[in-house]
This record gives C-alpha cells, structure tokens and sequence, in this order.
C-alpha cells in the first residue's frame, strides 16, 4: 500500500471511521495506524470533521443505573454480593431485609434546560425498583416513599450527606416509608458540597446522637453540576 | 478554543489526575449525547447502555492519553463511542430493517437549545452542516447512513435501493467534496 497517498488514505481513514470498512480490511488498518504515524493522523482529522454530524443528534438520558455500573466497574462501590454477605451485626436482620438497597443517586437533570437546575436523586434497589426519589430545590428536599418501600413501625429510615470536605454526616431528616414528605436542608448542609448522600436505619424518631447508630446501609457518590 | 471545550478539557485533566468528581461532571454533561450516539448506531437500549459503560471505562483509563491533536475532548469520547458500538455491532450482527432514514441530522426545530454550547461542538458543527448542505442528497443521505446507522455499503444499497457502485462512489466523491470545503 502507499501510504504517501494522501486521497487513498482520506479514503480509508472514512471506512474506518464510519464503519462500512469491517473484518480482516478493519484489523489490518488498525495495526497499520499503529504503526503509521501519518495514518493515525488522518483518522484523527477525519474524526474531527465528522464527529460534528452527532451534534444534531438529540440527546438521551441513559438509565440511571449505567453511571452505577460504572462506578462498580472502577471499584468505587461495592459490588453487589459483597453487601448481601455482610450478616453478622447485631441488626443484620436489618441488613438482611435491606440487602437490595442500593443507593443510587443521580443526578436527573432536566437535560440541558435550567441553568437553575433541580437535582433529583433516586435510592433505589439493584434490581432497579424505586424506594425513594428526592427532589432537591435550594433548600428543600422534596422525598416521595414508593409502595417498594419495606415499612418498619419500629424503625426509620434516616437520610444523611456527607460533605466533600470529610466532616462529619449531617442528618437530613427521616424518610418517609409512605407518600411524600419535605425535609429542609439544614443550615449546616447549605453551603457544602456533598459527596454522597446515606441511608441508615435507625430507632422510631432517628438517630439519637446526631449521628448514624444503625448501620449505614449504603453510600454512593453523587454527581453534583 | 471556546468555553465548553475548555470545561470538559479540565475535567478531563483533573479526571486523568484520578478526580473522581471531575470524571462524574464529564459524565453529566456528556452522556446524553454519548449514549444518543451509541443508540442510533446499536437501535437497543441494552447494547447501548453497555457501550457507554465500557466508553467512560476506557475514558477513565485513557483520559491521559488525550491530546489536542484527537480533536476536541467531545470528538475524542464521541470516538471511542463509536468505535465500541461498532465493534458490537459487528459481533452481534443487527439487521437493519426499520432505520429512519429521515430522522437523523434533519430535524432541527428552530427553537432547539443549541447543544453544541454545553458539549463543546459547537462552531464544528456550524461548518460542517454548511459543507454537508453543499452535497447532494445522494451523497449526504449516504454518508449519514453509514455515520450514525452504521450501515455497510450493501446494506446502504438495500435502503435506498441503489446500485452498491453508485453508494461507494457517492460516499467517496461526497467526503472528498466534504474535505475541500472543511479544510478551505
């Protein structure tokens, strides 16, 4: 192949890019861009001219669950075995119950339209079933319980943030086990930046220390905009 | 270089740094269109959603490897995107029978909020739709097919029911004519 050619090689590079280049042809290519510097650079260019097509693409919100994946992949969160094995507490009937709880929050942002954006986060289940979805304004948490909530007369649910900068979590109120129910953003809360948001289950009424006694089920980080 | 590519560069920086944080902004704000591109390519949520998986994986990973000459941070990860799906596309074979040609590049209500501001292709993009404006309907349906369907040369022919030497050539002379105009 010559590859001074620089028309033949737009050629390829266009194949390559678009995919209508495929097999032993494609696998080739690969190897010689490694190999070619000039090659690469072409793919590069052409890249660069038609990546642009798919900004008239509209955009689609990927289920909340990829960005979990994700972060499961990387090793950031545990993998969901490793959290149903935990049972020898002294609550691990709790535990146990609560298993399947993974809290996944993420940030549903109308896409691209408020720049006053409302963040919206979602607590809910590995197999994808809602127990919480939390609306957040400036300073009110808007938190509606679904019927896949698993109801305790004797215990709460306890939303917590913990702040970027390591501090101590800051209880954001109980969760309501059925219908809605606003919580105020502490004063403290207000102007921190949260790393990740935490549900523990706690005595009727919350925790009585100001700070999570029962375990704390899960944690994820949250994307914050 | 305009705003947003800048923000994503510096998420990408900090994110190549091990920033978790900054990999979850360059999430947000790039995904919807990441997996916009991978869903038109793949027509399965499924299949979809694992390419995207597996591109932020790799961006993760790759994220120092980026250079300004792969084009701007959006083209790089659009990139990667593409050449996952495509790679699934390949081993799983999709038939492309219902592909809407019409719905792809042509739908630009006036009031769209322009997208290209937040994800960094932006004054690309201006250019290339005056370039691809100046193809033939031939040549543009074409290569649209092949870049967001990925469709192969026969599989064009069969949705458009022309003869497979007329698509090659369309797809050829309509990106050396694409070429001229963008790099003019």
């Amino acid at each position: 192949m010559k590859f001074d050619d620089q028309n033949l090689l737009d050629e390829l590079a266009v194949d390559y890019i678009l995919g209508t280049m495929r097999g032993a042809a494609r696998r080739r290519f690969q190897k010689l861009m490694m190999s070619q510097p000039n090659i690469r650079q072409t793919v590069w260019r052409w890249e660069q001219h038609l990546n642009p097509l798919a900004e008239s693409l509209p955009t689609s919100a990927p289920n909340p669950e990829v960005w979990l994946k994700i972060q499961r992949r990387l090793g950031w969160l545990p993998t969901e075995q490793r959290v149903e094995t935990r049972t020898t507490s002294r609550v691990s009937w709790l535990i146990a119950a609560a298993a399947s709880i993974l809290l996944a929050v993420v940030m549903l942002r109308p896409y691209l339209v408020d720049p006053v954006s409302q963040q919206v986060a979602l607590i809910q289940t590995t197999d994808a079933k809602v127990w919480w979805s939390i609306a957040k304004t400036e300073l009110q948490l808007t938190v509606r319980a679904t019927s896949a909530v698993q109801a305790h007369t004797d215990k709460d649910y306890e939303l917590w943030m913990l702040p970027a900068n390591g501090q101590a979590p800051i209880s954001l109120g109980l969760l309501p086990q059925n219908q809605e129910r606003i919580l105020q953003v502490p004063a403290a809360a207000k102007d921190l930046m949260i790393a990740a948001l935490a549900v523990s289950i706690e005595p009727k009424g919350g925790s009585p220390t100001g700070a999570p006694t029962g375990d704390v089920l899960f944690t994820a980080e949250i994307i914050t905009l | 270089m305009d705003q947003s590519q800048q923000q994503l560069l510096q998420w990408l920086y900090e994110t190549a740094q091990g920033n978790r944080e900054a990999f979850a902004k360059l999430y947000q704000a790039s995904s919807g269109k990441l997996f916009s591109v991978s869903l038109h390519l793949l027509r399965r949520h499924d299949w979809a959603e694992d390419v995207l998986q597996d591109a932020f994986v790799r961006i993760w990973h790759n994220a120092a490897d980026y250079h300004a000459e792969k084009g701007s941070v959006m083209s790089w990860m659009i990139s990667i995107t593409r050449y996952r799906a495509l790679d699934l596309l390949k081993s799983r074979r999709v038939k492309w029978e219902h592909v809407d040609i019409s719905e792809p590049a042509n739908d630009q209500s006036t009031d769209e909020i322009p997208l290209g501001e937040v994800i960094g292709l932006a004054r690309e993009k201006v250019k290339l739709d005056d370039c691809m404006s100046s193809l033939t309907d031939d040549h543009r349906v074409s290569i649209q097919l092949a870049y967001f369907n990925g469709l192969s040369h026969q599989e064009i022919t069969e949705h458009t029911g022309s003869a497979l030497g007329s698509v090659k050539s369309w797809i050829r002379r309509g990106l050396t004519q694409l070429k001229r105009c963008l790099e003019a």
